[in-house]
C-alpha cells in the first residue's frame, strides 16, 4: 500500500521562503482588513462609537502591531510586483532573485522611513 | 577559425600534481554518515530513519554511497537508478533537503576540505506515493505528462522529406527538449505537495517544447489543457523547479512563457 | 499468477523496442514489457548521432556508407544487411524527424550533419558529413521521441516487468515461442504473458566488464535467455572498447578530445603513446590507443590509489578552445570526478562500451535457430541482436541507425506473423522455471554476497578478455568464472520481500552475467585471430582464411569446446555481395 511522504523540511531558497512570506502576509494584511472594514464602518452607527474603537488602538501593543502591519504591507507589494515581473516580463525568471533582494532592499528603505516617524510617535507624543 | 592550439609540442614529461597519478597523491577518503528514510511496505505503517557509516572517496557521489550500503550492510536497501550519469532521470531523491540527482550529488560538494567527514540525509522525493524506502510511485507524474499530449501534432499530408525548421526556431523550444522527466521539479514544489491535481512544472515544461516548435498544430489544444484552475494558473512562482532540474532547464521561466502565451492568445 | 494473451510481445523499450512498438501496435494487439521506465533506457546515453546518406550538406549516398560500415566492421560484416541499413537509413531519420525529433538546422532549415569516425566519401577518400545530431544528446531526443509517439498511438506497456524466460512449444517438431514469462518488481507477481510473436530488444551487457559505459541494467538479460532456450549467440567475443572513458565511472569522452591535442599520460607524468605509435603518437586508432593505455596500467604505471587508469592531459590547451570544442569534457570531468581540466589531468581508462556480438538474425530481424533456419515467430532487435551490420567493430552513429531500421523491421515482421499464424499452446506450468528461481533466491542465506561475486567477475573480464587477450589470461577467466559460478550456488540475500525487491533480482542478473561471461571468453578463445575488436597478443593479425566467418555459440549439454563442457562453436559464413575483403587502412 503506497504512504504519502513526509520526511524533512524542504531546504527551498530566495524563490520558496519568499512564497511563504507572500502568502502568510496576504492572508495577514486579508484579515486586518476585515477588522479595518468594521471598525470604519462603525462611523455609520456614531462617531462616538468610532471613537471609542479607535481609542482602544492608541496603545503601545497596537503601535507594535502597526509596525507589522506596516512590514507586512510592504513586503507583500513589493514581492508582488516581483512576482509581476517573472510572470510577464522577459527577464523577470532569470533575475529573480536579484529582484527579491532588491524588494528587500527598498523595504527596508520603507521601513525606515516609517520607523523614523512611528517610533516617536508612539512612544513620545500621540497617547 | 584555425587556431594553433599548441604552440610547441607539450613535455614528454611533467611533474603531475599531488592529487592525481603518483604514489602519495591518490583521492581522499573520508567517512560518510548516511541518514536514510526507509520504509518496508511489508511490515512499516511509516517511514523511519536509518543511520549508517561508510567509508568513501573523494569522486564518489551519493549513489555510490547508497550502493555500498546494499551491496555491502543492508541489501533490502531499495532505490532506481540505471545510467549513473544523470542521463536517465531514475534516481531523482531529496539529499540533504533538495531534490537532486544521487548519480550527479558529488560528495566533494558536502565538504569544505577533502577529508572532513559528510553527513547526508536521503530521503523519496515528496508529493508521490511512497512505495519502498526511496522508490515512490511514478503514474501520477506520468499520467500528467501524458494529459497535455507530448507528441507532435500535426495536419495535412507529410512531406516527402523532413519538415523545414529555421535555426532560430529550433533554438526557441531547445531548453525544454532537455526534459529526461526525473520528476525532480513537479516533486520540489509546494503546490504539488498539497494539491497533486497540479500538472506540474514537468507536464508543463513538456508542453512547452511542442507549443513553441514551429512544426506543430497542436499548441492551442496544448494551451486549452494548461488554461486550468490546475494547470499553468497554479504557479506560485516558488522556483524549487528550476534550482532542482538536473538539466539546467529554466522551468519557471518556461512556465510563465506559457501564462504569457495564454494570455495574449485572448487578447490578439 | 496471471496469464495474458497478446499478439506481439516486446521485450525492451529503448530505441529498438519502441521504434518495433510504434509498427506492430499499429497493426496487431501488443504489449511491451520493460524492466525500466522506457524513458530510463540507455538509448538516452548516446551523444554522438544518427548516420544516413540524406546529402543535406555534402554529396553523399548509401553505396558508400554500406562500404564505410563494412569495412569499419573488418569485413565480418553481413553485407547485405549493410546495404539495407544504409539504405533504410534515409527514411529512418526522415521518420524520427516526422514523428517530431527536434534535429539540428542547417542555415536552410533542413537537417544538419556532421563528420564522424569512419564515414567517409567514395570509399575512403575523405571524411563525409552524414551524422545527423540534435545538439550533443541525439540519443535522448531519439528516446524521447520515440516514447512520445508511443504515448500517441496507446501503446501498452508493462513497465517494472523483468522478462526472465521465454517460453518455447513444439509445433510441427519444431521448437517456436509461446510467450514469456515476467516478474512484476511491485509486487514480486509472476506474470505469463501467451503470444504469437516475441521480439526481444533488450539491449547490452557491458556489465560483464568493471569499467563499462552501459548502465547497471544492461545485464543482457534477452541474450541470455535465449540462450538458455538452446538457441545460438552470434560473435560474441567481439566488444567494442573506446579508450578515453572517465576511470572507474565509464562515462565516455569524446573522441575529439585527443583529436583537439589532448594527450595521455601515466603515473610518471609521461606522454607514454609516443613509446607505442613514434608518429601519430595519441591519434593512434582506438583499439591501438586502449591497448597502449591497458598495458601501462598492466606494467604497474597507473595512477590512483588502486593505480588502475592513466590521464588525459589537456592542461596544455587554452581554456576557451577547451570550452568551445570539448564543453561536454568538461562538464563530465568537473561533475562526477570533481577535476578541473584546465588545470587537472582527467583520469581516463579503456572503457566497454557496445556489443557487436548478440541473438543471431536475418535482415527481417527474424531469429536464426542454427546458420539457415528461422525461429517462427521469434524475433530481436538493436544491441541485443546480430544482424550482422556491425562484423567485429561497430561505427560511430551507426547504433542508433540500427536500433531505428531493425526496430521497424522487427515490429512490422511480428505483426504481420500475428496476422496470420495461430495462438500457440502454452506448455504446463510455463512458469515452473522462474518460480523456482525466484523462490530459490529469494529465501537464499549462503554466506556469498551478490555485489562481490560481481565485482570479481567484472574484474577478470577486465583484466583478461579487455584490451589484451591471450590463451592464457583468458584460460584464467574461465578457471575465475567456474569459480565464481559454483560461488553463486551458495549466494544469500538479505532482502526476503515481495514488493521491489531489486536485491533479489540482481541475483537473478548475476546469474545472466555469469552465463553470458562464459560465452564470450569461450568464443574469443576459439577464435585464434585479431580482428575489429577482438585482439590477441598471441595471434595479432587478421586471417581471413580460416576466421573470415562468425562464431555462433550454443549450449549444448552434450558437447565440449576449448576444454569447457555444455557449449558447441560452429561457424557461420560471412555474406559477401560487393566488397572482397582488404587489409583495413585508414
Amino acid at each position: 500500500m503506497a504512504k504519502a511522504s513526509t520526511g524533512t523540511l524542504y531546504r527551498g531558497r530566495e524563490g520558496m521562503w519568499s512564497w511563504v512570506a507572500h502568502r502568510v502576509t496576504g492572508v495577514g494584511i486579508f484579515f486586518f482588513l476585515l477588522v479595518h472594514v468594521l471598525d470604519t464602518a462603525l462611523v455609520r452607527v456614531s462617531p462616538e462609537a468610532y471613537n471609542a474603537v479607535i481609542d482602544t488602538y492608541k496603545t503601545p501593543f497596537m503601535a507594535f502591531g502597526e509596525v507589522i502591519l506596516v512590514a507586512a504591507i510592504a513586503f507583500h507589494a513589493f514581492n508582488g510586483l516581483r512576482v509581476i515581473a517573472v510572470d510577464f516580463f522577459k527577464g523577470g525568471p532569470a533575475n529573480q532573485k536579484k529582484l527579491f533582494w532588491g524588494a528587500m532592499v527598498l523595504w527596508l528603505v520603507i521601513m525606515v522611513a516609517f520607523l523614523w516617524r512611528h517610533i516617536p510617535n508612539s512612544l513620545g507624543g500621540a497617547f | 577559425m584555425a587556431e594553433n592550439t599548441q604552440a610547441a609540442e607539450p613535455a614528454s614529461k611533467i611533474d603531475l600534481p599531488a592529487s592525481v597519478g603518483g604514489e602519495a597523491g591518490g583521492i581522499p577518503s573520508f567517512q560518510v554518515t548516511a541518514k536514510i528514510a526507509r520504509f518496508d511496505p511489508e511490515r512499516d505503517s511509516e517511514p523511519h530513519w536509518e543511520e549508517y557509516r561508510v567509508e568513501m572517496h573523494g569522486t564518489d557521489r551519493v549513489l555510490d554511497v547508497l550502493h555500498k550500503i546494499k551491496w555491502e550492510i543492508d541489501g533490502s536497501l531499495s532505490f532506481r537508478r540505471s545510467c549513473a550519469h544523470g542521463v536517465c532521470g531514475s534516481d531523482a531523491m531529496r539529499i540533504n533537503g533538495r531534490n537532486r540527482l544521487a548519480c550527479k550529488s558529488l560528495l566533494k560538494d558536502f565538504q569544505k576540505n577533502p577529508t572532513d567527514p559528510v553527513e547526508i540525509t536521503v530521503e523519496a522525493i515528496k508529493g508521490l506515493p511512497l512505495e519502498k524506502d526511496l522508490i515512490v510511485d511514478m503514474e501520477p507524474f506520468f499520467q500528467s505528462y501524458r494529459e497535455i499530449m507530448p507528441f507532435l501534432i500535426t495536419s495535412g499530408q507529410e512531406p516527402t522529406k523532413e519538415r523545414v525548421q529555421s535555426q532560430a526556431d529550433r533554438a526557441i523550444f531547445d531548453d525544454t527538449t532537455k526534459c529526461i522527466l526525473c520528476a525532480s521539479c513537479t516533486t520540489s514544489c509546494p503546490v504539488f505537495w498539497t494539491d497533486g491535481q497540479y500538472f506540474g512544472p514537468a507536464a508543463i515544461v513538456n508542453a512547452h517544447r511542442f507549443i513553441f516548435d514551429s512544426r506543430d498544430e497542436g499548441g492551442d489544444m496544448r494551451l486549452e489543457v494548461l488554461n486550468d484552475r490546475e494547470g499553468v494558473w497554479r504557479c506560485r512562482t516558488t522556483f524549487n523547479c528550476t534550482d532542482a532540474c538536473p538539466r539546467g532547464i529554466q522551468v519557471t521561466k518556461a512556465i510563465a512563457e506559457v501564462k504569457q502565451a495564454l494570455l495574449t492568445r485572448t487578447l490578439a | 499468477m496471471q496469464v495474458h494473451e497478446y499478439d506481439v510481445v516486446i521485450v525492451g523499450a529503448g530505441g529498438a523496442g519502441m521504434r518495433a512498438a510504434i509498427e506492430s501496435g499499429q497493426r496487431a494487439r501488443t504489449a511491451v514489457l520493460t524492466k525500466i521506465y522506457p524513458t530510463r533506457s540507455h538509448t538516452g546515453a548516446a551523444q554522438g548521432g544518427m548516420c544516413a546518406a540524406l546529402a543535406n550538406v555534402e554529396e553523399d549516398n548509401w553505396e558508400w556508407h554500406t562500404f564505410d560500415t563494412i569495412k569499419g566492421g573488418d569485413y565480418l560484416v553481413d553485407q547485405d544487411a549493410a546495404e539495407v541499413m544504409a539504405k533504410e537509413a534515409i527514411d529512418a531519420v526522415l521518420d524520427l524527424e516526422k514523428m517530431g525529433l527536434p534535429f539540428n538546422r542547417t542555415p536552410e532549415g533542413r537537417i544538419d550533419q556532421r563528420r564522424f569516425g569512419g564515414h567517409t566519401r567514395d570509399h575512403g577518400k575523405a571524411p563525409v558529413r552524414r551524422a545527423c545530431y540534435a545538439a550533443d544528446r541525439t540519443g535522448h531526443m531519439i528516446l524521447q521521441t520515440l516514447y512520445q509517439n508511443c504515448v500517441k498511438h496507446g501503446v501498452e506497456f508493462f513497465n517494472e516487468f523483468y522478462v526472465l524466460d521465454l517460453v518455447m512449444t513444439e509445433v510441427d517438431g519444431k521448437e517456436q515461442p509461446a510467450g514469456v514469462v515476467a516478474y512484476e518488481l511491485a509486487t514480486g507477481e509472476i506474470h505469463v504473458f501467451r503470444s504469437k510473436a516475441v521480439v526481444f530488444a533488450t539491449g547490452g551487457f557491458g556489465k560483464v566488464f568493471k569499467t563499462t559505459s552501459n548502465a547497471h541494467t544492461l545485464t543482457g538479460d534477452g541474450v541470455a535467455v535465449t540462450y538458455r532456450r538452446g538457441l545460438p549467440l552470434e560473435d560474441m567475443e567481439f566488444f567494442q572498447f573506446h579508450p578515453t572513458g572517465l576511470a572507474g565511472l565509464g562515462i565516455l569522452l569524446s573522441e575529439a578530445a585527443r583529436g583537439e591535442g589532448g594527450i595521455l599520460r601515466n603515473a610518471d607524468g609521461e606522454r607514454f603513446m609516443e613509446r607505442y605509435a613514434p608518429t601519430i603518437k595519441d591519434l593512434a586508432p582506438r583499439d591501438i590507443v586502449a591497448r597502449s593505455m591497458a598495458n601501462e596500467v598492466r606494467e604497474g604505471r597507473g595512477c590512483g590509489p588502486n593505480k588502475d587508469y592513466v590521464l588525459l592531459d589537456l592542461t596544455h590547451l587554452e581554456p576557451a578552445h577547451i570550452d568551445e570544442k570539448l564543453p561536454d569534457i568538461t562538464e563530465f570531468a568537473r561533475t562526477y570526478l570533481g577535476v578541473e581540466p584546465y588545470t587537472e589531468p582527467v583520469p581516463v581508462f579503456p572503457t566497454a562500451h557496445y556489443g557487436m556480438g548478440g541473438i543471431p538474425t536475418n535482415v527481417d530481424s527474424e531469429v536464426l535457430r542454427n546458420n539457415t533456419d528461422v525461429v517462427p515467430g521469434l524475433y530481436a532487435a538493436g544491441e541485443c541482436a546480430c544482424v550482422s551490420v556491425h562484423g567485429s567493430n561497430r561505427l560511430g552513429t551507426n547504433s542508433l541507425l540500427d536500433i531505428n531500421v531493425f526496430g521497424k523491421r522487427a515490429g512490422i515482421a511480428a505483426a504481420e506473423y500475428a496476422q496470420t499464424a495461430a495462438m500457440p499452446e502454452l506448455p504446463e506450468n510455463p512458469e515452473t522455471f522462474v518460480a523456482g528461481e525466484i523462490e530459490r533466491l529469494r529465501t537464499s542465506d549462503g554466506p556469498e554476497r551478490i555485489a562481490a561475486i560481481r565485482r570479481d567477475l567484472q574484474e577478470t573480464m577486465d583484466a583478461n578478455v579487455q584490451v589484451f587477450r591471450t590463451d592464457e589470461t583468458m584460460r584464467q577467466a574461465l578457471n575465475d568464472i567456474e569459480a565464481l559460478r559454483e560461488r553463486y550456488k551458495n549466494i544469500g540475500i538479505q532482502d526476503r520481500g515481495k514488493r521491489f525487491n531489486l536485491d533479489l533480482l540482481e541475483a537473478v542478473e548475476l546469474g545472466f552475467l555469469l552465463e553470458i561471461a562464459e560465452v564470450v571468453t569461450v568464443a574469443a578463445i576459439h577464435r585464434k585471430e585479431s580482428r575489429g575488436g577482438h585482439f590477441r597478443e598471441d595471434f595479432p593479425d587478421r586471417d581471413d582464411e580460416n576466421f573470415m566467418q562468425h562464431t555462433m555459440t550454443y549450449r549444448d549439454p552434450e558437447s565440449e569446446t576449448e576444454g569447457i563442457p555444455g557449449m558447441r562453436l560452429e561457424w557461420k559464413p560471412v555474406v559477401i555481395t560487393r566488397y572482397q575483403p582488404m587489409e583495413r587502412k585508414y
